[in-house]
């Protein structure tokens, strides 16, 4: 075997070691097929070739080199690091948002908002795995073996981690996306205006949902995109602290967003399989008004029984479902109604005494 | 403008303390005449400030919307909490259905007759229909 084969392997299997690591953390109870994740980490794997073979084509074809035009029209050095930062992270992030929707087109794996966050953070594992046993082998010959470690270290542990956070956002916004129709209608009834949906729905003359899912998916990347941006620019200029405050932040976040109720909603049904509501349809549409509005003055235990008995008629009703989740993720963040919470959904068996204790409450708290 | 009727009698009771009045709603409560319909019932309140029982007789109730089913959760909550009672009576399938899902059966007993009604506002005591008041009924047509 050659030296620098086997570099590469050894380059290959000690960037294996976090991804061993990491995979656990996100994916124990995913419900996601194995292989369905195996094929994903390969084709995030492939993506960051993909971004090297589009800098190699530049080289070929010099006059589509973004990198080369913002470094010399940019005069202004923080200034075109920012704009090189904005356009790489871009690039990054929409290549391995690709690989989800390759994989979701193929396997329809994205069920849940959920669903879409851990993948992009498989993609994004997939991806920075690639990278770092480019960079290790890079590095082999030109680092002493502490300063390669140092590296490997920061790579497997911050950068890994800063990958997974940007495209677990932005795999958070795909979702959501995904999933626009149900969100717009849920939004409509508790009567959310969104201007920049109804501005691109507007605009190219689509339905309203589809104005919110593309306003979703640029929200999504834009945000992503600029954290990425952030990441690279202070690790440009070698600011540490802040650089591994930022991961721990964002990696909380990510963890946050993986609790919500709403992120683990199974929005996506098979239609052969979706029960019929055994509600009448304007009987039910009342009902659903009424959510809207006791959602909005923020009765959110009034709003979790309904949903409740709600269900009982139409399982599948995923505008209900969306009512539900939002509102125990409410009353969780609440306090007053963090007991009441508890007691509501402890006994199922029990539920018109519940119900009648909860509600009674909750008049008693209304007129006193 | 959808149609609506309200009707408002008082009921004897035994009791001189207590009041009653059965509430018969006719048509269909919308957008168009919720707001105001809701009005002349809290005009009620307003009269007789304490003691008061209501009987909604939906008998021809056709439809009523999620603003008038907030409503009755808040007559519901201003009259329980003055000690009164609240009854609905021979509430059409469909009307009797939105306000199971809601769960407002759960607080408010629905009865099949209004006469059934009426017994359960008056625990028990036989009850008639007042004569028609000073003013008469109150008849509201939209």
């Amino acid at each position: 075997m050659d030296n620098k084969a086997l570099i590469l392997g050894i380059s290959a299997f000690v960037a294996a070691i976090p991804v061993a690591i990491w995979i656990p953390l996100f994916f124990k109870q995913s419900g996601i097929s194995k292989i369905t994740l195996a094929i994903l980490f390969f084709i995030g794997i492939l993506t960051a070739p993909a971004l090297l073979g589009i800098q190699y084509l530049w080289g070929i074809y010099p006059q589509f080199d973004v990198a080369t035009l913002i470094e010399t029209s940019i005069t202004k050095v923080s200034v075109m690091y920012i704009v090189l930062f904005v356009f790489f992270g871009m690039l990054e992030e929409v290549i391995k948002d690709f690989a989800v929707r390759i994989i979701d087109k193929k396997t329809l794996a994205v069920k849940t908002v959920n669903d879409a966050l851990r993948l992009s953070i498989l993609a994004a594992l997939g991806f920075s795995f690639a990278e770092n046993i480019y960079y290790l082998s890079q590095l082999w010959t030109s680092l002493s073996a502490g300063e390669l470690f140092g590296v490997y270290i920061f790579r497997s542990g911050f950068t890994m981690c800063a990958h997974m956070i940007f495209s677990g956002i932005f795999g958070y916004y795909f979702g959501i996306s995904k999933f626009s129709i149900d969100i717009t209608n849920q939004q409509k009834l508790v009567g959310k205006e969104d201007f920049i949906a109804k501005f691109i729905s507007n605009f190219t003359n689509k339905p309203l949902a589809e104005g919110y899912k593309e306003k979703t998916i640029l929200k999504g990347l834009l945000i992503a995109v600029t954290l990425h941006a952030i990441f690279n620019y202070m690790l440009q200029y070698n600011v540490l602290i802040p650089v591994i405050l930022f991961v721990i932040g964002g990696f909380l976040f990510l963890r946050f967003l993986l609790k919500r109720k709403v992120g683990h909603l199974v929005l996506l049904t098979d239609i052969s399989e979706k029960k019929r509501s055994m509600f009448a349809k304007k009987d039910e549409d009342v009902v659903l008004e009424l959510l809207g509005m006791w959602f909005k003055d923020k009765r959110y235990v009034d709003v979790l029984h309904i949903c409740e008995r709600l269900l009982e008629r139409d399982p599948d009703n995923n505008v209900v479902k969306l009512f539900k989740a939002k509102a125990t993720d409410q009353l969780e963040g609440g306090n007053a109604y963090q007991k009441i919470l508890a007691t509501v959904l402890k006994d199922k068996d029990d539920l018109s005494t519940r119900d009648r204790s909860v509600i009674d409450k909750y008049l008693e708290k209304k007129t006193s | 403008m959808a149609d609506a009727t309200i009707i408002i009698e008082d009921i004897l009771v035994k009791d001189p303390n207590k009041k009653a009045k059965v509430v018969t709603i006719s048509g269909q409560l919308d957008e168009t005449n919720i707001d105001s319909r809701a009005q002349e019932i809290y005009k009620i309140f307003e009269e007789v400030p304490g003691n008061l029982s209501l009987v909604f007789d939906f008998a021809g109730l056709e439809y009523m919307n999620s603003k008038s089913i907030g409503y009755l959760t808040d007559w519901y909550g201003k009259i329980t909490e003055r000690g009164g009672k609240v009854v609905i009576s021979r509430a059409k399938p469909n009307i009797k259905d939105i306000l199971q899902v809601v769960g407002l059966t759960q607080l408010i007993n629905i009865y099949e007759s209004l006469d059934e009604a009426k017994t359960s506002i008056n625990e028990g005591v036989p009850t008639e229909t007042a004569p028609v008041t000073e003013q008469g009924p109150t008849t509201y047509n939209l």
